[in-house]
């Protein structure tokens, strides 16, 4: 069994406590600092998948802003929640249905971890791949690299084929850094992504989905047009020194 | 809050290492883990930190309203403009190999990638802060009334 598998379990099982006590508080100001913890907890977890630019997202916008903001809001609309007249019908369906879509959806998607899962096979994953990881300084090694990789071939023919980093890493490559080899980076730009940068998450949101990020970024950035424009200060001047704080 | 002890001096402590982080997640983005979204939303945690403890009008004084809408346009505005510069060098838009200037040799390239790449997830830092002060600013201001 994984070492990490009780501490996810015990993280997971948090992960529900705290979000039926989320549902179930009625106070909201608890509700919101439950949230706060929810998606602290939920950033661990990512963090044991590994998944350390959806963790730092998490903690970031879920538990930070987030909080903050929820907490302005109670500000506004106050802080108890309205008695409910018992679970709503027709939401507690849509939830129940959506919820059972999604587990539903789970089992067609590879298991964590899955060396054949698509991202690995997929032949834009696997350059990739090939491209970002174990790769600190692309640009100083990519010659050698090149240089390295032909010598070797010519003279490890006849020594079947045992892993070439293993043999080779340590004396002549960059610090044994885990380099895969057969890069399809080094034809040059034939298939070339042009994301010679570490961080694989970066490198696929800020190039290969890059028109993508600009129109996120559009999207935001009309978001916060719309909030000047809706909740302008319509009656006090723009010079404003009130004592109010 | 602004006579109160404890998170005076916490804010004090903590905005200058806020503000010096969000740089720092924005300017390693292609490093390690963060990027735009993220350091935008830290640079705006540190300004609402500090309007939370000194009062909006104290933050307004140092960061007027004016300069964070211009701000936020002009982060989208540097997004779109590297993109453009791949279009005027005769490459795809959103080439970023266009920013080596001609070099053709492969470090220039590259480097120009991780180049391009930093200018986007800047215009996506400032942007992202802006508006999530703006948010902050609307938000405390509705609230006031």
């Amino acid at each position: 069994m994984d070492s990490v598998f009780p501490v996810d379990l015990l993280l997971l099982a948090l992960v529900v406590v705290i979000g039926v006590a989320t549902i179930r508080a009625r106070n909201l100001l608890a509700s919101t600092l439950l949230l706060g913890v929810y998606s602290l907890l939920m950033a661990l977890v990512w963090t044991n998948m590994f998944a350390m630019d959806v963790a730092f997202t998490e903690a970031a916008v879920g538990a930070g802003i987030s909080t903050v903001l929820l907490l302005g809001t109670l500000i506004v609309v106050g802080r108890e929640e309205r008695p409910s007249r018992g679970p709503h019908g027709a939401a507690l369906l849509v939830t129940i249905l959506t919820g059972a879509a999604l587990l539903y959806g789970t089992t067609d998607m590879p298991a964590f971890g899955d060396p054949n899962a698509p991202v690995h096979t997929d032949a834009v994953g696997r350059k990739y791949i090939a491209q970002e990881v174990g790769k600190v300084h692309p640009v100083a090694h990519h010659h050698d690299d090149t240089h390295h990789d032909e010598a070797h071939h010519d003279g490890a023919d006849h020594s079947a084929d045992d892993h070439e980093p293993d043999t080779s890493a340590p004396a002549e490559h960059h610090g044994g850094s885990s380099e895969i080899h057969g890069d399809p980076a080094q034809d040059a730009h034939h298939g070339d992504y042009g994301t010679h940068v570490p961080n694989l998450v970066t490198a696929v949101l800020a190039a290969y989905r890059g028109y993508d990020t600009m129109f996120e970024t559009a999207v935001i950035f009309t978001a916060g047009v719309c909030l000047i424009v809706l909740l302008r200060d319509r009656r006090s001047p723009p010079k404003e020194t009130e004592a109010a704080a | 809050m602004r006579d109160q002890v404890v998170p005076r001096v916490i804010a004090r402590m903590l905005i200058p290492y806020m503000l010096v982080y969000g740089f720092y997640v924005a300017s390693h983005g292609e490093l390690g883990p963060g990027g735009g979204f993220q350091a935008g939303v830290i640079l705006a945690a540190a300004l609402i930190l500090h309007s939370l403890v000194h009062g909006l009008e104290e933050t307004q004084r140092g960061v007027p309203r004016r300069w964070v809408d211009r701000t936020m346009a002009f982060g989208v505005l540097l997004y779109i403009g590297v993109g453009i510069h791949g279009l005027l060098a005769g490459n795809a838009f959103l080439d970023y190999s266009s920013l080596a200037l001609g070099a053709t040799d492969p470090e220039s390239i590259h480097g120009a990638e991780a180049m391009g790449m930093t200018l986007v997830e800047t215009g996506v830092t400032l942007t992202v802060a802006a508006v999530m002060v703006t948010l902050f600013d609307k938000f405390a201001t509705a609230a006031r009334r």
